[in-house]
């Protein structure tokens, strides 16, 4: 029955509501992922970090100091927050490279989308009621914007994938010496 | 045949209007309505039951490569200290009780039955408004306009889902939002102001 009813449509039409309606999502997506889920991302996992691990391994490094006479410890503790290992400058580069890589990822399937659009909006645009689809698809962004914030604000970002065991876990399975 | 003739019947009140603006303002109106809902509805959905085990296993591979750089610093202490015998860290004290555990499963059900009272709700009044502009209106929208409405809607859900699968491979699993250097500069920093204030 649906597959009838959609026979009946105008097939330039729904295709080319459709690429805008997908070039406009992914631009949503993209700009909600790398301004507002990344964000909240980090600040969970520093979170999680800075709560767990980060009192673990200080009361660890006091004890061993008590233990340990030498003040080496206390020096190459100290100096591992001041100095810059070599290898970091390695990882630095491996997270910019791989984000960059995610980065243009995104944006050419993005730009492809609404060359698509563009191409398919030129070749019939005889048949497509250009401010009708962008107005509908403007208002259905607009309520689908609205129902968004309220699903993540409210309840989302409250839900915490992660239980609070896994993070023990995680350590535990390292075997940490210091 | 009846089908057909009742169909084609229906497809001649849609030429007509199809004419008027006052129609297709209405149809464009409660197109939207029902696309955005089906999209909020699939996406909560699809939040709850593959969203969250993405983000846990993303959560888990950061922390993860968080450790591996920390590890291999704490390798380097050994190797480095005369005289330290290095000792494991206790992860006793973070033994996290059924109860705690209890609780975070406790929070996480009551998310998501909030949520899905919301999308219920929302649901509702999308189904609620469309049929109340089809009778408030009904020399407009015919019960095919509704109907191609919800085909239509159905269809582009389709490819929405694809499109929010492809960007949460592709994009949202693949970033990594956290610096590992950062996140060992820190934790190294504030074990420094420790050992300093116990000086």
């Amino acid at each position: 029955m649906f597959c009838l009813v959609l026979n009946k449509m105008n097939n330039k039409e729904l295709v080319f509501n459709l690429l805008v309606h997908l070039s406009v999502l992914w631009c949503f997506l993209s700009l909600f992922f790398f301004l507002f889920v990344r964000v909240v991302e980090v600040e969970k996992i520093q979170s999680q970090i800075d709560n767990v691990f980060t009192p673990l391994v200080s009361r660890h490094v006091v004890k061993m100091a008590q233990k340990n006479p030498s003040p080496v410890l206390k020096q190459f503790t100290a100096n591992f927050s001041q100095v810059c290992d070599p290898y970091d400058l390695v990882l630095q580069q491996e997270l910019l490279e791989n984000n960059w890589k995610v980065l243009i990822k995104t944006s050419v399937i993005g730009l492809g989308l609404i060359v698509f659009t563009v191409i398919w909006y030129l070749m019939f645009r005889d048949d497509i009621p250009l401010l009708e689809i962008l107005g509908e698809n403007l208002l259905v962004f607009v309520l689908i914007g609205i129902f968004e914030f309220i699903f993540f604000t409210k309840y989302a970002l409250s839900y915490e994938p992660v239980s609070p065991r896994e993070m023990g876990d995680l350590i535990e399975s390292k075997n940490l010496k210091l | 045949m009846y089908s057909n003739l009742k169909f084609e019947k229906l497809d001649s009140i849609e030429n007509t209007e199809k004419r008027s603006p006052v129609a297709k303002v209405l149809e464009a109106f409660m197109s939207a309505i029902t696309l955005s809902v089906f999209v909020f509805l699939f996406l909560s959905i699809f939040f709850v039951t593959y969203v969250s085990k993405v983000e846990n296993q993303i959560f888990r591979d950061e922390v993860n490569q968080v450790l591996n750089e920390f590890q291999r610093v704490t390798d380097k202490v050994e190797s480095n200290i005369p005289y330290h015998t290095a000792s494991p860290v206790s992860v006793s004290e973070i033994q996290v009780s059924d109860d705690e555990m209890n609780a975070w499963s406790d929070r996480n059900q009551k998310i998501i039955i909030e949520s899905f009272k919301l999308v219920g709700i929302v649901f509702g009044s999308m189904i609620v408004l469309n049929v109340l502009i089809k009778l408030a209106f009904p020399q407009y929208i015919s019960w095919m306009t509704v109907l191609r409405i919800v085909a239509r809607a159905f269809l582009y859900l389709c490819f929405i889902g694809a499109a929010e699968f492809l960007f949460l491979r592709v994009v949202s699993s693949q970033y990594r939002t956290i610096s590992t250097v950062e996140v060992k500069q820190k934790v190294f920093k504030k074990c420094a102001d420790v050992l300093s204030r116990v000086e």
